[in-house]
């Protein structure tokens, strides 16, 4: 009957359509430097505390190509070594750290460096940042490509969620 | 379900009899719809193209030519914040593309502000309250004609009644003396005006009709009534769903956020200098790199929700996923996607989502274009009919015929669905009560004008309207 050629064309399109109702997701920030076919975005170094020489460095890799590479090293002429570092959750709920040799970049996707998953630890600051300035990083890649960028130095969120969270005139935290 | 009578020639008396019956109360009901089913049907037709409509409205704000480099998230969300007084931020929205300017929803005491930031520069292109936004007063007028919670009630009350119409509207279309499909499947366009009124009338009804049910059926979580008694139904029956992710009205997606106090930070710093601590940068980049669904959104931690949510707020729900990162150390919490969600909220879902028109990309919205294009030419069509047929003098609804009766078989259909739609059994009582209490013992032109029966007969209970 018509009706059910009808209903089963309606259908059929439908499906077809649902296969390609997917957008494509927000694109990444403009990258800063490219290794071959990685793109290098959003980096940030984390102020280090009064006194201390360490800490954590955050950045996103994407990999617009079709071919898998790997983050493999890292270093700065501002600090004596950078590592590579994983927070692994334990059976009870705490969170460790743990240096790791790579981290993969998924092909047409993005891995992005974060607290509480993976980070580059910085060790040996020398001299001392402060905000406002950028620390000089060189990423290198199993696909033997590198790429080197200027990360600023960015405040930690405790001081950052002031400004953030400026409320009503007269309601002081 | 007819009366039963071995008697053919009394049988077909009652058919006449029922079909009198579910005229009229097609024509009164009708008369109730036509403007607001026209109101709806355009809104909803707009509405359908929300996602194009917006891009274009945004077109100045996007494909921006960029003069630096990028600004963090925080220093963007900064900048808006500043720009207006007494806010807050609400939620960030990850711009579609990298020179895009940022589109940052503010809080403030009184209503919610969208802020348009140019990435580069911090320049604030356009600040604008959300509920002016072109697609949110559409969607006000199409959930609630403009008017709260009175609008919404009216609002369901057209789609209950709709619903009524569709169902004796198939009823009055059945073929019963024609020959071929011609007036049953399409249109006779050269019998004359009159038969071409009822044709256009008859016959997108029949077509429409399917695709209207489900429009009806999909669009009743929205309402407040239905949707309301629906939570309670689920919550008694212990099938309810941990939080509703769809909003009934204005006023309760503004409280749900209007809450959010002082924020009490406690650091649970594995460092004490804060550099393992998440900022809004780290979940915009963690949200970045998820390749969600767009419009992607962050919601900073508030008091009722602790922790950052990145959430992807796409019309077509089975493909929503929401990720929680802890406040403090920013590492994933959850990853909460449609396969995650009690099976009677995905059903609700992909009703919502074919409403909209966004289940199967263009063709939904297609369907739903021409979906509402049909129930405009019924209204117009039925309109027409009526101001054609309508005796001088009188308001021109079909006339009552005398012994007209319920028979148990309508008389369960009326209850069964007046229970289904509460709105529905509401105003039938009502009328009921009208009718009788008032418009029986007084008024008696007004009855005439309206064409009620003028028998008053006190044993057919509502048989005097039929």
């Amino acid at each position: 009957m018509i009706t059910f050629r009808l209903i089963t064309l309606v259908v059929m399109l439908a499906w077809v359509g649902r296969c390609g109702a997917a957008q494509a997701p927000p694109g990444i920030v403009q990258p800063v430097a490219m290794a071959g076919m990685i793109a290098v975005s959003e980096p940030r170094v984390r102020l280090p505390a009064n006194g201390l020489d360490q800490s954590a460095a955050y950045l996103t890799l994407t990999n617009q190509g079709t071919i898998p590479d790997r983050l493999v090293r890292a270093d700065s002429p501002q600090a004596r070594k950078l590592e590579l570092h994983a927070h692994i959750q334990t059976g009870d709920g705490m969170l460790t750290m743990r240096e790791i040799d790579y981290i993969d970049i998924p092909t047409n996707g993005s891995i992005a460096l974060t607290p509480g998953d993976l980070h580059i630890m910085v060790k040996g600051i020398k001299p001392a940042l402060k905000l406002g300035e950028t620390m000089s990083i060189r990423l290198t890649f199993a696909s033997g490509n590198t790429a080197q960028f200027q990360a600023p130095i960015v405040a930690n969120p405790s001081a950052l969620d002031q400004s953030l969270r400026k409320e009503a005139k007269g309601h002081q935290h | 379900m007819l009366i039963s009578q071995n008697d053919r020639g009394a049988a077909s008396e009652n058919a006449g009899r029922l079909y009198r019956i579910l005229w009229r109360w097609h024509f009164y009901a009708g008369l109730f719809c036509i403007p607001f089913i026209i109101i709806l049907s355009l809104s909803g037709a707009t509405y359908l193209f929300k996602n194009q409509i917006e891009a274009a409205l945004d077109a100045p704000y996007n494909n921006l030519t960029l003069s630096g480099s990028t600004q963090p998230v925080s220093v963007q969300v900064n900048a808006a914040v500043q720009s207006v007084t007494s806010s807050r931020l609400k939620s960030y929205r990850l711009p579609q593309n990298s020179n895009d300017a940022a589109q940052i929803t503010l809080m403030t005491p009184q209503k919610d502000v969208l802020v348009y930031v140019r990435p580069d520069t911090l320049a604030i292109l356009k600040t604008i309250a959300s509920e002016d936004r072109f697609m949110a007063v559409v969607r006000t007028i199409h959930g609630e004609l403009l008017m709260g919670d009175a609008g919404s009630l009216i609002v369901e009350l057209t789609a209950s009644w709709a619903l009524v119409m569709v169902i004796t509207g198939a009823y009055l279309w059945w073929p019963r003396t024609s020959v071929g499909l011609a007036g049953v499947l399409w249109p006779r366009l050269r019998a004359g005006p009159k038969v071409l009124w009822r044709d256009l009338h008859a016959v997108t009804g029949i077509w429409v009709s399917g695709f209207a049910v489900i429009l009806i059926l999909s669009g009743l979580p929205w309402t407040n009534v239905w949707g309301d008694a629906f939570t309670a139904v689920r919550q008694a029956t212990g099938t309810a769903s941990i939080s509703q992710d769809w909003s009934q009205s204005r006023a309760r997606e503004h409280n749900d956020m209007t809450h959010d106090g002082t924020h009490q930070f406690e650091h649970r710093d594995l460092i004490a200098s804060g550099v393992y601590n998440s900022s809004i940068d780290d979940v915009a980049a963690s949200g970045r790199a998820s390749q969600l669904q767009p419009p992607v959104v962050i919601f900073p931690p508030s008091a009722k929700k602790p922790d950052w949510r990145v959430m992807s707020q796409t019309q077509n729900r089975p493909l929503g996923i929401t990720l929680t990162f802890a406040r403090d150390d920013g590492r994933l919490l959850d990853t909460a996607d449609f396969a995650d969600k009690h099976p009677i909220d995905q059903a609700v879902g992909i009703g919502l989502a074919v409403h909209e028109g966004a289940l199967f990309g263009i063709l939904n919205q297609i369907i739903g274009l021409l979906t509402a294009f049909g129930l405009i030419l019924l209204s117009v069509s039925a309109f027409v009919m009526w101001r054609k047929r309508a005796p001088v003098g009188v308001l021109g609804a079909p006339p009552s015929i005398p012994h007209a009766r319920i028979g148990f078989g309508l008389g369960a259909i009326i209850i069964g669905l007046a229970i289904f739609l509460p709105v529905l059994g509401l105003s039938l009582v009502l009328i009921a009560l009208v009718e009788r209490i008032i418009l029986i013992p007084f008024f008696r032109g007004a009855r005439l004008w309206l064409g009620l029966s003028p028998m008053t007969d006190p044993m057919t209970g509502k048989g005097a309207v039929l």
